[in-house]
């Protein structure tokens, strides 16, 4: 067990030496020069030429890339154009509200997407399963920045109940910071109007972010529990005169877990993607939005930090459900694929 | 007279058997999903085609003097804010998206199966090299992977098509490979190599065609997304840019005037999610027939 953790950690080292590979080549493919993009088109020759030193721009390729990563290892991300201050202190800025966002949905999935799945299961073409089925087909169709529009349309301008945007309203300032999720910090400050606003803000775009891993979720739920009722020990369970309730808790559930967890990791890295295009929509400041403004002003030190902070959330999400995996599943010896 | 009959016969006979081998290798008819999804991927692939056709307007010409106007008898699905006419410009996005998506997943099936397949094949350290590198891919969230790598071509429809691409290919290296490793020692590989065919006569002739079936399916299963990812990167500005008329570009255009003129953004929205689920459900029927869960 400890020696697969070990192996497990080892290949996660090699992932983040190839992203940081990945990102730095994409600086240098820029078309352009990027001490003349740094400058601004009305700088002089020798202005680009200090910004070319001052950024070691003129050193070789090799030299340039240790200096990125051991920029990393401080926290340096490089100054952003757009907003003129380093990567790093706008992340602390905008990261806490792409937190809340992603969490809400991640919540929405876990307790809609799988009691919806199990539930539908247990009665295959019952008028639950039929729903969940035209929900999952729907759900995958269904791509990101049109179900945002579309939830605008219907619930800002035709039901006018929901707001269409932004964190709180404009009149609100923001709760005390100590997480930096509003929601969280307005209950910690006490003030349950703020709370409620800032609820009623989150559930348009936490619904927007997470409808297609809801569905996906409810139809890999559902064909885990379906497979699981098929076998021996299910049977048998049911045999040796255990109720229902028993068979689902102790066999059913556990074992229909086991897939679930699985694409559920994989879906954090669609959840992580669609921030992009669920903050644009609905103005939410976070990293998504960030990324997005810094691509209109070919800003790209924000960019290739975005991507790279979401894909480490994302790998290291992904090595909590192994790890969550040989928990649940103590049988699982760490094969890796066929060969 | 009864000559040219009895010809017309055999050919008929032979069309038919023919047509029977096809179904017999794909048997649609036993899944619905893959006859309905089938259906529905041929009728947007037939928009496509006949777009030129279908429009009543000219896509990308400007009538000042009709701008945003509703839906009416001559406008199906009303202006937008430069006078173009939104149903004739929806039936055109069709084109662009089914032609990127088909590019797309194009690519990605021509450098993830040669990746994978000599990976699979070669073993060793070319295999632990080459699948170490699809890894890193893989560790991206897919669409930052596609904004990174389009954001630093520059945005425009072909690079957003090549960043696109990049996201799928290890997927079809993983599938490639493992067909690989499965076949490598079977005794047809090894007469082959006995009778002194190269390696690359190998692959081409012994491996490929086996490993067909499960690309087909990782095919159909990912045209769907390929089109979900084009048109969010050029919902984001990094794809098709203004006035060409692709559904990203078209919503993102739209979205100023979401609250007074709803019509804008809902052609191209109900296009794509009808496009997508088309594909999506034959992608579906297409799993269900050739590689049908394991009991």
């Amino acid at each position: 067990m400890l020696f697969l953790i070990a192996k497990r950690l080892l290949l996660i080292v090699v992932v983040l030496a190839g992203m940081s590979v990945i990102t730095f080549g994409l600086t240098r493919i820029i078309p352009g020069d990027p001490a003349r993009l740094l400058a601004g088109p009305e700088a002089r020759a020798e202005q680009v030429e200090a910004l070319r030193q001052q950024y070691g721009l003129d050193k070789p390729v090799l030299t340039q890339y240790i200096d990125y990563i051991g920029g990393l290892f401080h926290g340096d991300f490089g100054q952003s154009l757009t907003t003129r201050r380093p990567v790093t202190e706008d992340f602390a800025e905008f990261v806490p509200a792409t937190v809340e966002l992603t969490a809400a949905a991640l919540l929405l999935i876990v307790f809609i997407g799988i009691p919806l799945g199990f539930l539908s299961a247990r009665r295959p073409n019952g008028v639950l399963d039929h729903f969940s089925r035209i929900l999952t087909v729907a759900g995958m169709s269904m791509p990101v920045f049109w179900l945002g529009v579309l939830f605008q349309i219907m619930f800002f301008k035709w039901l006018a109940i929901l707001p269409s945007g932004g964190r709180l309203g404009l009149i609100e300032s923001a709760p005390p910071h100590v997480t930096g999720l509003y929601t969280v910090d307005s209950l910690l400050a006490g003030d349950f109007g703020l709370f409620k606003s800032a609820v009623i803000h989150l559930i348009l775009p936490a619904f927007t972010l997470a409808l297609a891993s809801l569905a996906t979720i409810t139809r890999v739920s559902r064909a885990a529990v379906i497979g699981v009722l098929r076998t021996d020990y299910v049977r048998t369970a049911y045999a040796r005169g255990l109720s229902e309730r028993q068979v689902t808790t102790r066999h059913v559930f556990k074992n229909a877990m086991i897939p679930t967890v699985t694409v559920l990791g994989m879906q954090i890295g669609i959840l992580l993607g669609g921030n992009l295009i669920v903050e644009a929509v609905f103005s939410w400041p976070g990293i998504g939005l960030y990324a997005v403004n810094a691509i209109k002003n070919l800003d790209f030190a924000p960019i290739m930090g975005v991507m790279l902070i979401s894909a480490v959330a994302y790998v290291t999400v992904n090595l909590i459900v192994d790890l969550v995996y040989l928990l649940l599943n103590p049988r699982i010896t760490y094969v890796r694929e066929p060969g | 007279m009864t000559v040219l009959l009895a010809d017309a016969a055999t050919a008929r006979q032979r069309l038919r058997s023919r047509l029977h081998s096809v179904f017999s290798r794909f048997p649609i008819g036993r899944s619905r999903s893959a006859q309905i999804g089938l259906i529905l991927s041929l009728l947007v692939v037939f928009i496509a085609i006949a777009s030129p056709v279908l429009t009543p307007y000219d896509p990308l010409a400007i009538d000042p003097g009709s701008r945003l106007q509703p839906p009416t008898v001559e406008h199906w699905f009303g202006t937008d804010q430069q006078g173009r006419d939104v149903f004739s410009r929806t039936i055109a996005g069709s084109r662009i998206s089914i032609v990127s998506a088909m590019i797309i997943v194009a690519l990605a099936v021509t450098i993830g199966v040669t990746i994978g397949i000599v990976a699979g094949y070669a073993g060793g350290w070319v295999d632990e090299t080459l699948m170490r590198i699809a890894d890193v891919f893989l560790a991206f969230p897919p669409l930052l992977l596609a904004m990174g790598v389009a954001a630093a071509l520059g945005p425009s429809l072909s690079n957003a098509i090549l960043a696109t691409s990049l996201v799928w290919w290890p997927w079809y290296a993983r599938v490639a490979r493992a067909e690989a490793l499965h076949i490598k020692h079977e005794g047809f590989v090894d007469a082959a190599r006995t009778v002194g065919a190269s390696n690359a006569r190998i692959l081409r002739t012994h491996i490929l065609p086996v490993a067909r079936t499960p690309i087909i399916v990782q095919i159909s299963l990912s045209l769907g997304a390929a089109i979900v990812t084009l048109a969010s990167l050029s919902f984001i500005g990094l794809g098709a840019q203004a006035p060409t008329p692709e559904w990203g570009t078209m919503i993102a255009e739209g979205r100023a005037y979401l609250l007074n003129q709803w019509w804008i953004v809902t052609a191209p929205g109900v296009a794509i999610f009808v496009t997508i689920m088309a594909f999506n459900i034959l992608g579906d029927g297409v799993q269900e027939v050739l590689s049908p869960p394991e009991k």
